[in-house]
């Protein structure tokens, strides 16, 4: 984490309550800054704000900080930390809270962006090129049906589609 | 034994061979497999942008196999979490399914919770036995070492997932050394292989690949067996790609788990797609070969 004073008046104490008031970030009061999924995380060594430096910002209420790290996106989301984390904080999930909340204000980041998309699209995350169908039917596999109808009009329900175009201008 | 079979995004858009093996391994063991209809995307590459939207996802696969009235067998480790991590969030939450449930009624559906959550490991250590399995195996793979991977999200998060000890897991290593296969220590064994950071940054992903792939070299493997399509990908479809970029050199073969039964049950190789893995599996065949010959002398 690079050094930085941290100002009173640009924190916002109320930011670790609004996390831990969702499903995914209940647990994030439990810290007590021990290090342990910092020890366990993969990429501790190459993320300038480590593990639990991402929960001492919540903590602390440094909410635009928190939001706009490339840690909660690079986090390939093992769980390592989660599942040896001794207070019971479920880091991993605490990372999808922070990373909803950036999504809907700073925007969608350009790779989950294509797989939301892919979805409302086909139903699928992930394009079946006719050269992979071909191969199925080759090898007597069955052709793949998605309903991507029912899933289209679901994805419609829940926003999907105003959540990738909003704020789409600011890139991540 | 019958079960409800849900395939994924991944498998069918990167690694169909995966799909060839189990088809043709339950085949043979006489598991039946049904196909969900109508299933899509399980939800888990939009819980980063929205967890409303991978828990809609999520229930409408379990509703669909609710009303087929099968338990729910998935290959890919990243569904299974997905899905269970959302079986406990509707459980825990009764709010949470109310209002997954009123998304669900007007396509007809319901999440009741009586569908069980299996991956195919699972239904061949829990459901099958590894002891029939063991009765099932005709061909030795003895003096072979290889390196399990058991993929993330198996055994965690573990509250959810329930799939075995997660820091001393063994139901894959005693499945693979049904096969008479040593199954290694190797220090990664429980690391992750890098996929999920893939669409954010190649390069980080990349490089949780080749740590473990010098990891598995270096504790002796003779070639890797996966138990997740994700991870398959990762060390197979881009081990040339990510040797490459190091400048580096592997030639480390990759089975996904059904592969290597299916061999072990005296099965073609082609039946078991191993002619589709990019890394060569040749130096496998090259020891079963060498191997009838050795019997038959």
């Amino acid at each position: 984490m690079t050094e930085e004073t941290i100002r009173d008046s640009e924190l916002d104490p109320d930011f670790k309550f609004k996390i831990a008031k969702t499903y995914e970030g209940k647990t994030v009061l439990w810290c007590v800054q021990c290090g342990m999924c910092t020890s366990d995380c993969p990429y501790s060594e190459v993320w300038d704000v480590k593990p639990h430096q991402v929960i001492k910002m919540v903590l602390l209420g440094m909410r635009d900080q928190a939001i706009s790290c490339q840690s909660i996106w690079q986090c390939s989301t093992c769980f390592m930390c989660a599942e040896r984390c001794p207070q019971g904080v479920e880091l991993g999930r605490v990372m999808f809270a922070l990373k909803n909340i950036a999504a809907k204000e700073k925007g969608v980041p350009e790779g989950y962006r294509r797989f939301g998309q892919q979805v409302i699209e086909t139903g699928r995350a992930m394009e079946i090129t006719a050269s992979r169908e071909k191969e199925r039917e080759r090898l007597g596999l069955p052709k793949t049906l998605t309903d991507s109808k029912s899933i289209k009009s679901l994805l419609k329900k829940l926003k999907l589609d105003k959540l990738l175009k909003d704020k789409g201008g600011k890139k991540q | 034994m019958k079960y409800s079979y849900f395939l994924g995004c991944q498998v069918p858009a990167r690694v169909n061979y995966c799909e060839l093996a189990v088809r043709r391994v339950t085949k043979a063991l006489g598991i039946e497999l049904i196909d969900l209809q109508g299933a899509g995307c399980c939800g888990c590459y939009l819980r980063s942008v929205d967890f409303r939207v991978t828990l809609g996802l999520a229930s409408r696969i379990l509703a669909l196999a609710d009303k087929q009235g099968l338990d729910l067998v998935l290959l890919c480790n990243s569904c299974y979490s997905t899905l269970t991590e959302t079986t406990d969030f509707l459980k825990e939450n009764p709010e949470l399914r109310t209002e997954t449930n009123e998304l669900l009624a007007p396509q007809d559906l319901e999440y009741t919770g009586r569908t069980k959550v299996k991956d195919i490991i699972q239904v061949f250590y829990d459901d099958y036995g590894l002891q029939k399995i063991k009765s099932k195996v005709t061909r030795s793979f003895k003096g072979l070492k290889v390196a399990v991977q058991y993929g993330c999200h198996l055994l965690r998060p573990s509250k959810s997932t329930k799939f075995d000890n997660p820091e001393a897991p063994h139901i894959l290593d005693d499945l693979v050394e049904v096969t008479e296969a040593e199954s290694i220590y190797w220090p990664l064994k429980l690391w992750c292989c890098g996929f999920p950071s893939l669409p954010m940054n190649r390069e980080m992903g990349m490089m949780l690949a080749r740590n473990k792939f010098r990891a598995a070299k270096d504790a002796g493997a003779d070639f890797m067996v996966t138990t997740c399509p994700s991870c398959q990908i990762s060390f197979d479809i881009l081990q040339p790609s990510i040797a490459k970029h190091y400048g580096e050199k592997y030639d480390l073969p990759v089975l996904y788990y059904p592969q290597l039964l299916g061999l072990a049950m005296n099965m073609d190789y082609k039946e078991l797609g191993l002619h589709l893995n990019r890394v060569s599996t040749e130096p496998i065949l090259r020891f079963i070969k060498e191997k009838r010959i050795e019997a038959t002398a």
